[in-house]
């Protein structure tokens, strides 16, 4: 179970992007997180895997402090955390299956992977991970030579070969077309309901909300606003949410 | 708001402007007059007819570079003249019409009279000195330059000199004939020869700076420094590895080297069977750390024997570095046998001697790197896992260990750049003393606070502080002691220390700001270590940088002597800083996302260089490579100005010899290496990005 605790995050420079936010987290769940652009998704979902360290407040992971965590267990905490970005975040001029084995790295030997060499286990999950998004003849071409769904794709496979107990989702339609959307969140949905991995999803569209998630909970400037099942979310706890100025489309 | 704040004052007072707008120009005006003045601009100068032509004529030579030659044969014609007119007159020899032949009109002339020569079946075209040759041994004094017209005739007045004889006087014409083939000039093959020498002088100076300017660049990337915060505990530690490590390290490869020369340089046949064997078990052992890396235990014992496995392996490294050494010192044995290519066996002995001479270093180095990592981890496990009121004794330790060793380095720097420890004893001993009293007031007083305060969970803590403290100064002590004593094998240790108490006063003092360090940050649970060292390394870099090539080429010179080792170690250096900079700003505009994607997979930081930072910067950091190496080129020839070797050094000899033709070799050349290298690099460029 996921637990977090009066979470705050402050910025150099005094922005406050998290304020006492709270909530907790069943394992295999799949939660939304939903709110403006600027609302504190990415910093919430930066803070559990300490990409961003919090100002005050705990995050407990199966009993295991993660905000306490030195460097060390810290790592060995990330590689069983998978992520997927916005931006997909591939390494342009690298192939596709060093991307993908890059998620492998919280495990091997940290000498070994200098020199680019992986245990024979490892490049066979990478390659199963990339026949399982269906880019198996893409693994030796470079990682800019795909589409940006086929990247997505990429990134979704990079967070599974670290055989996470959980995905951290960061707006991953976001950059992408409707049609491409949904396909990227099915396979994120196979990952949740299949693998029983714990999913935080941040997303912008109410109807991808109602359609895949279990939960979830609303930021806005830093609070949380809403914690419950996607179908109440009425008009009003809308305008909440968004400001009473926005319209709901979709 | 802002508009309404600026807007009129922009646009209400055009008057103001104006006056501003002048006294603008005014001052510009002002500061080129000034400018002009220090600078001697001279337009009588330029327009000086003596200099416009010496110009011309160097333009000219340089137009015409001195790259081939032809086999010559030089033809002499003369005729006779008698000056001044002898009373009986003078009736020169007849000439043989059916050759080439001249004849001048008057046959006689008193000096300073104009005479007309006219020559007759030259071949059509030819351009030569016509001269007067006195009797006088080895004097040709030209009068003019003769055309020979299409019907093979010429036709010149002269000037008779001041050069009156009573023996009749010769006219001369030198016509030269090319009778062969061209052949290279000996300045087009000086230039070659060392064209070559400067290309390969440019090349390992860009080498080396690449290989030392990579690792150093991500130091001074700040987006890969920021991030980078350490307890105060693994920063001290991490210092004091440094020194440990590499006294160890000397210690480790002395102790080779006795028994290596001991063994090998008796008996060499002995070399190449103890490398074959020591490479076949680091082979072994290899494949077992490879087997052993499928499987990712992470208990403490797996951990415990790969460590102790790599550094087996480490160690095997180095003594198959140290057999490869001797054995390829013995490559000079068949430098005769290869002929043509003997340099090949003696470039490979002088790696040998590269190896065997710079072995210690080599281990020092790698064992003070061994010992700081160490030193980091062991800080990082003990702030990690130490409660805090256990913490704090350990805390004050590593921050007057790590600040100690820093300022013993700046000490021994000092004293041995200003000699005080030969020159004023006095100093350092009344420093130390000072210091001790200090440090000892400073320790009583921690010592009696307990008592002086009522007890608190806090004075628990500081107790254990200082006794921890004393007792690592009563353990350093007996250590140093022990040391000290310990025989043969640590007397240098003793020459260290025992001899310099200007540095045990360093050392002191440091340690006291250590504890100070120490003691104003124990609340913090991490100091900034890597801004800390992208500011060291950048102003390191910039001070490198700041120091010209060519006065790092003077320094190099005073030490190996002239001669492209001298330029290629100058160049280098100055390479190391330029580059790292230049690299490190690429590192800093990466794109950001990658490395947060890596470092999201719990990657290590080095690893997070290898995946995420290092394919970034490929295209950017070889088209730096190949400028730098452009650079280089470009600037041997500066540094042959300065005796650092290259084909500077024959550019400047001709130019002070006023031998622009040759000069002008010398710069064609630069141009060809330079644009080829554009070429090449554009090509390279091309297909790896």
């Amino acid at each position: 179970m996921l637990k977090v605790d009066n979470l705050t995050k402050v910025y150099e420079g005094g922005v406050k992007a998290l304020t006492n936010v709270s909530f907790e987290v069943q394992p295999g769940q799949f939660l939304a997180i939903i709110g403006l652009s600027g609302s504190g998704k990415s910093t919430l979902l930066r803070c559990i895997n300490r990409l961003i360290e919090p100002t005050t407040g705990r995050i407990t992971w199966d009993g295991v402090d993660i905000t306490a965590a030195p460097q060390e267990e810290l790592r060995r905490i990330r590689r069983r955390i998978g992520m997927v970005f916005q931006q997909f975040n591939l390494v342009h001029r690298s192939k596709v299956i060093t991307n993908v084995l890059a998620g492998r790295l919280g495990y091997v030997n940290p000498a070994l992977s200098l020199f680019n060499r992986f245990p024979q286990a490892d490049m066979k999950r990478a390659l199963q991970q990339l026949d399982r998004v269906g880019l198996a003849e893409k693994a030796w071409s470079r990682a800019d030579e795909l589409s940006g769904g086929q990247q997505q794709r990429v990134g979704i496979a990079r967070a599974m070969v670290q055989e996470p107990q959980m995905i951290l989702a960061d707006e991953p339609v976001a950059s992408l077309d409707p049609v491409l959307a949904h396909g990227i969140m099915q396979y994120l949905e196979d990952i949740n309901k299949s693998g029983h991995v714990t999913t935080l999803c941040s997303l912008h569209f109410l109807d991808l909300v109602h359609r895949y998630a279990d939960r979830a909970i609303a930021l806005n400037d830093g609070f949380l606003v809403f914690d419950g099942a996607p179908d109440e979310i009425d008009d009003a706890k809308f305008k909440e949410i968004y400001g009473k100025e926005a319209e709901r489309i979709g | 708001m802002d508009n309404d704040l600026l807007g009129p004052a922009r646009h209400s007072r055009p008057l103001l402007r104006a006056v501003l707008v002048l006294f603008g120009v005014f001052l510009l005006l002002v500061v080129y007059a000034f400018a002009f003045e220090q600078t001697e601009v001279d337009l009588d100068k330029v327009e000086d007819e003596g200099r416009r032509q010496q110009l011309v004529r160097i333009i000219r030579s340089l137009a015409h570079p001195d790259i081939i030659t032809y086999p010559e044969e030089e033809t002499y014609y003369f005729v006779e003249i008698a000056v001044p007119c002898p009373e009986d007159g003078f009736a020169p020899a007849v000439p043989d019409t059916s050759q080439a032949y001249m004849t001048v009109e008057p046959a006689c002339a008193d000096t300073g009279t104009d005479v007309t020569v006219r020559g007759f079946n030259f071949e059509p075209g030819t351009r030569s000195p016509l001269s007067f040759i006195p009797n006088v041994e080895g004097i040709a004094l030209k009068r003019a330059d003769i055309e020979v017209k299409a019907d093979g005739t010429f036709e010149v007045v002269i000037e008779i000199p001041d050069r009156p004889d009573e023996e009749a006087q010769l006219l001369r014409v030198k016509t030269v004939e090319h009778t062969g083939g061209w052949t290279w000039s000996n300045s087009a093959r000086d230039t070659w020869d060392k064209i070559t020498e400067t290309v390969m002088l440019a090349l390992m100076a860009t080498t080396l700076g690449i290989a030392v300017g990579i690792p150093l660049s991500f130091f001074s990337a700040r987006n890969l420094m920021r991030p980078i915060r350490s307890p105060l505990l693994s920063v001290g530690l991490f210092i004091f590895g440094i020194p440990a490590g590499g006294l160890g390290g000397i210690l480790v490869a002395r102790s080779m080297l006795g028994v290596g020369d001991e063994v090998f340089l008796r008996t060499p046949a002995l070399t190449a069977p103890a490398l074959a064997g020591v490479l076949l078990l680091a082979w072994l052992l290899m494949r077992r750390l490879l087997a052993a890396g499928a499987t990712t235990a992470d208990t403490p014992r797996a951990r415990a024997s790969r460590v102790s496995g790599w550094l087996l392996f480490v160690i095997l490294g180095l003594v198959a570095l140290l057999l490869a050494g001797y054995l390829l010192l013995e490559a000079d044995r068949v430098t005769d046998a290869l002929g043509p290519f003997g340099f090949l066996a003696g470039f490979l002995a002088k790696i040998g001697d590269l190896i065997t001479t710079f072995f210690t270093a080599v281990v020092a180095g790698l064992a003070a790197l061994a010992g700081a990592l160490g030193g980091s981890r062991i800080g990082h496990a003990l702030n990690d896992h130490l409660p805090g009121h256990l913490k704090s004794p350990f805390r004050y330790l590593a921050g007057f260990l790590g600040i100690g060793v820093i300022a013993g380095g700046i000490g021994m720097l000092v004293d041995w750049l200003y000699e005080y420890n030969g020159n004023n004893p006095a100093i350092p001993r009344a420093a130390a003393v000072a210091l001790l009293a200090i440090a000892g007031g400073l320790i009583a007083a921690r010592l009696t606070r307990p008592v002086r305060e009522h007890l608190r969970d806090n004075d628990l803590q500081a107790l254990a502080s200082v006794l921890g403290f004393l007792a690592t100064v009563v353990g350093l002590a007996i250590g140093f002691a022990l040391g000290i004593f310990l025989g043969t094998g640590m007397d240098f240790l003793a020459d260290l220390v025992m001899d310099r108490p200007s540095l045990m006063a360093a050392v002191l003092v440091g340690g006291l700001l250590g504890l100070i360090l120490a003691w104003v940050t124990r609340h913090l649970d991490a100091l900034p270590s890597g801004m800390i060292t992208y500011y060291l390394s950048r102003s390191l870099f910039n001070g490198i940088r700041s120091v010209e090539p060519l006065v790092m080429a003077i320094v190099f010179v005073v030490w190996v002597g002239l001669g492209p080792f001298a330029g290629s170690l100058a160049l280098a250096l100055h390479t190391v800083a330029a580059l790292a900079k230049l690299y490190s700003e690429q590192v800093e505009s990466i794109l950001p996302g990658p490395l947060e994607a890596v470092t999201a997979t719990g990657a290590t930081r080095l690893q997070n260089v290898v995946y995420a930072v290092v394919p970034q910067i490929v295209p950017p950091y070889i088209a730096f490579t190949l400028y730098r190496w452009d650079i280089n080129v470009r600037m041997s020839t500066i540094i042959g100005f300065a005796g650092g070797g290259g084909i500077g050094f024959l550019l400047q000899q001709n130019m002070n010899l006023l031998q622009y033709r040759a000069a002008s070799v010398q710069m064609l050349a630069i141009a060809v290496v330079v644009s080829t290298l554009d070429f090449v690099s554009a090509r390279v460029r091309e297909r790896i990005v």
